[in-house]
């Protein structure tokens, strides 16, 4: 199965796309984007971070438990942090969480990082598209979402 | 790994294995009586005897006279390191001065142990001019369910200790050359097959937190888990909180895990925490060519970068896929 789980799915359905965004580039350039009035699809709900390396990879965790459908986090291009390092070390983080995430079980592409550097408009735009497009093929979160009392399961 | 060669060790090299074992307990017992008797230390952390077969306890000991409780054993599975944070908390506070004297601490380890020490001074949690580690030769440590020894000792790669102060000679096993195949086993399972097991797995589990205080690692003051300001997880049982305990509580050990596997043998219900924790450590290698090792000037795994690190799970709208 594609999807996550059976539940039947709405034929309006929209994915919710939670985007992390650093304050002084990706921040910067979907702010371009929309003053040059670049059309993306409208799914990404954006919070602005100081950096990338700000995000703590209990907020992705904590996005997927809320019903977000995919979470991308976008930092400055390696080398352009405004806080010298910060992208450098959130690169490690997010390559090694990437890839704990799927092992689990998760889809992977629900989970991305990119980099976008203020000037980038059209390049946000075109990222926002592509990440909406791979998430919508998953169909709505169900793994990691909290239902509220969920029962624990009895195992083997 | 096969049953066959568990058994060939635990049977055939036994009496050799014992005798070994009743030698290097007593070069302990001396190293220990000199320690107390010259005040070199304060107190000395090691193990005695349990109440059960097949188990020891922890012990402290501040005095000669209770050094003849001191055992060395295929039963000393504990890891002491886990002790050490919480007594030199003191000493943590950065930029001030200890409100009491540090005191002197002799600490019995094994391999595994060894490197939760060094990990606590790496981190600073430790200092290490307060420490007399004594190594000990370790053959690997027997479950007491089963009888045989651990399959996480079966792959021990550092068994053969560095960076203690006083190693104790004896027997102790070849290092393993396995490279995380249990891990590379579970890659090649399908997505849903992963989720399944990972799912049951965590579904067993009654957040009883035993894992988190068995851990060497585990010395934040206030644990994310029961922060309410920001509540990151509910108290309630649903398995998605008890998921984001697991992953959270993994990934903040993500190149600080020595795989000691304290946390599987504290776990009352056998959930199978390993093949996720063992799933960091293989990555740490691939990706960043990372290993835990015994020495205390090594940068954790997260704490530093290169400039041309892994950049292929980049998502890229420039290249069509």
């Amino acid at each position: 199965m594609s999807r996550d789980d059976s539940k039947h799915v709405d034929a309006n359905w929209e994915p919710k796309i939670v985007a992390f965004l650093c304050n002084w580039c990706s921040y910067a350039g979907a702010d371009l984007a929309g003053i040059s009035r670049i059309q993306y699809p409208p799914n990404v709900r954006v919070i602005r971070v100081p950096c990338s390396g700000r995000v703590n990879p209990l907020y992705i965790l904590k996005a997927l438990q809320e019903g977000a459908d995919g979470v991308l986090v976008s930092g400055c291009h390696p080398g352009d942090c405004h806080y010298i390092s910060g992208n450098y070390l959130a690169r490690r983080k997010f390559a090694m969480l990437k890839q704990f995430l799927g092992y689990v079980g998760i889809d992977t592409e629900r989970v991305q990082f990119s980099w976008v550097s203020a000037a980038e408009g059209a390049r946000f735009a075109a990222l926002i598209r592509q990440v909406t497009a791979s998430v919508r093929k998953f169909g709505p979160a169900g793994k990691m979402v909290k239902s509220g009392g969920q029962q624990v399961k009895s195992h083997k | 790994m096969s049953e066959g060669s568990t058994e060939f060790e635990a049977g055939l090299t036994y009496s050799r294995k014992a005798e070994s074992m009743e030698k290097s307990q007593e070069k302990l017992r001396d190293i220990a009586r000199g320690l107390l008797s010259e005040k070199k230390v304060d107190f000395l952390i090691g193990f005695k005897e349990g109440t059960l077969p097949l188990r020891t306890q922890p012990c402290i000991i501040d005095s000669i006279d209770g050094v003849d409780k001191l055992v060395w054993n295929s039963a000393c599975s504990n890891n002491l390191a886990v002790y050490l944070a919480d007594i030199f908390r003191v000493a943590s506070s950065p930029g001030k001065a200890p409100a009491c004297e540090l005191p002197r601490v002799a600490i019995v380890v094994k391999g595994c142990d060894a490197l939760s020490v060094a990990g606590l001074v790496r981190e600073k949690q430790v200092p290490r001019s307060n420490l007399v580690i004594i190594g000990m030769p370790c053959m690997g440590i027997i479950d007491p369910a089963s009888g045989e020894i651990m399959a996480l000792c079966l792959e021990c790669r550092h068994p053969k200790l560095e960076g203690v102060d006083i190693l104790i000679e004896g027997e102790s096993r070849t290092p393993a050359q396995g490279e995380h195949d249990r891990v590379a086993e579970f890659e090649a399972r399908s997505l849903e097959e992963r989720w399944l097991y990972f799912s049951n797995e965590i579904s067993k589990c009654i957040r009883c937190y035993a894992c988190r205080q068995a851990c060497p690692n585990c010395y934040c003051k206030e644990c994310f888990a029961e922060k309410t300001n920001p509540k990151w997880i509910g108290v309630g049982n649903d398995l998605s909180d008890t998921m984001l305990y697991h992953l959270g509580r993994m990934f903040h050990q993500a190149g600080r895990c020595v795989g000691c596997g304290a946390c599987v043998r504290a776990c009352p219900m056998g959930v199978d925490l390993r093949v996720f924790t063992e799933k960091l450590a293989k990555d740490g290698k691939e990706l960043f060519d990372y290993e835990v090792g015994f020495s205390a000037e090594q940068v954790p795994l997260l704490c530093t970068f290169k400039e041309d690190d892994a950049n292929g799970f980049i998502t890229d709208p420039d290249k069509q896929d």
